[in-house]
């Protein structure tokens, strides 16, 4: 039965291919295979990316809100401690008389500066 | 060169795609007929072997030498088209006795198809076989494959192999006397 088979059909390959296929057969699945690597890096990429935007937001946000005031000083600290200086800087010749103290006591102070004043102390 | 001193060459760095080209000229042709035998057309034979040659890329480097490189080759090429095929089911039929049409029909306006009248039926009565008979069919019909080769390649018991190949060669007679009565 198999050999009936073969006798009548040989065994041909009835089947076509264009010409010079298999010779430029190299060259063609050279090139898929480079285009498949290409889109595989593009495709991690496009994965990464996201994830990339986020950290580089981060490291921004770090950046300006961690490490620059650790170097920059805040120009309101200048500003206390010269006061603190000018605070504690005594004035020896200074010597007010009853007068003048009752005078000075007796001046409309703001009372912001008695709450800045009770901040430095 | 021989698949050994194939492989060493494409785990060299630099020298892949040298050693690629190499395992292509070697392999690519009787891969093509292989895949051919299964999808029938042309075009997505050539697709499919382009499928199973990046898959081979990939795969390549760490291929140990448990198994023939072409037994494992081969396999790799089995699996492609018959995913095609697969794919091309799901796609626009719904059972398999519709894709045994779509492969008819395609094989009737198949450019490529050289056959005369009588190969003709004998391709239309192959594809009256179930996918397995189909494939060990054309293995061991056209390929002249030895049972104990293809039982590497498709993990089958020769006994099995041999059964298979038995009730499909019966069944494509009983196709060709029909066809021959009508």
């Amino acid at each position: 039965m198999m050999d009936n088979l073969e006798c009548q059909h040989e065994r041909k390959n009835p089947f076509l291919v264009p010409e010079s296929y298999f010779r430029g057969l190299e060259d063609q699945v050279m090139d898929r295979i480079k285009r498949e690597r290409g889109a595989k890096s593009d495709q991690w990429m496009r994965v990464l990316r996201p994830y990339l935007n986020i950290g580089a937001v981060l490291l921004v946000f770090i950046v300006v809100y961690w490490i620059v005031p650790r170097f920059v000083p805040v120009q309101g600290e200048h500003v206390l401690e010269n006061l603190e200086e000018e605070y504690f800087e005594l004035d020896m010749d200074f010597n007010p008389t009853r007068e003048e103290i009752i005078e000075y006591l007796a001046q409309e102070v703001d009372a912001s500066d008695f709450f800045f004043d009770w901040k430095r102390l | 060169m021989d698949d050994e001193a194939i492989i060493r060459m494409f785990r060299v760095n630099g020298r892949e795609e040298q050693a690629f080209r190499l395992l292509v000229a070697k392999y690519g042709e009787k891969l093509y007929w292989h895949i051919r035998k299964i999808v029938l057309n042309h075009e997505d034979s050539d697709d499919v072997l382009q499928n199973t040659f990046v898959k081979i890329w990939r795969g390549l480097r760490e291929f140990r030498n448990e198994a023939k490189l072409f037994t494992w080759m081969y396999r790799v090429a089995t699996n492609e088209a018959l995913n095609f095929l697969n794919e091309k089911r799901k796609k626009v039929y719904g059972n398999s006795e519709q894709i045994s049409i779509f492969l008819e029909n395609q094989l009737e306006s198949d450019f490529y198809f050289n056959g005369d009248m009588i190969q003709r039926e004998l391709q239309k009565a192959i594809l009256q076989l179930s996918e397995r008979q189909r494939l060990i069919f054309n293995m061991k019909y056209y390929d002249n494959m030895k049972y104990e080769e293809m039982a590497e390649i498709l993990h089958v018991a020769v006994g099995t192999l041999k059964a298979t190949y038995h009730a499909a060669v019966k069944k494509i007679e009983t196709c060709l006397k029909i066809a021959d009565t009508l």
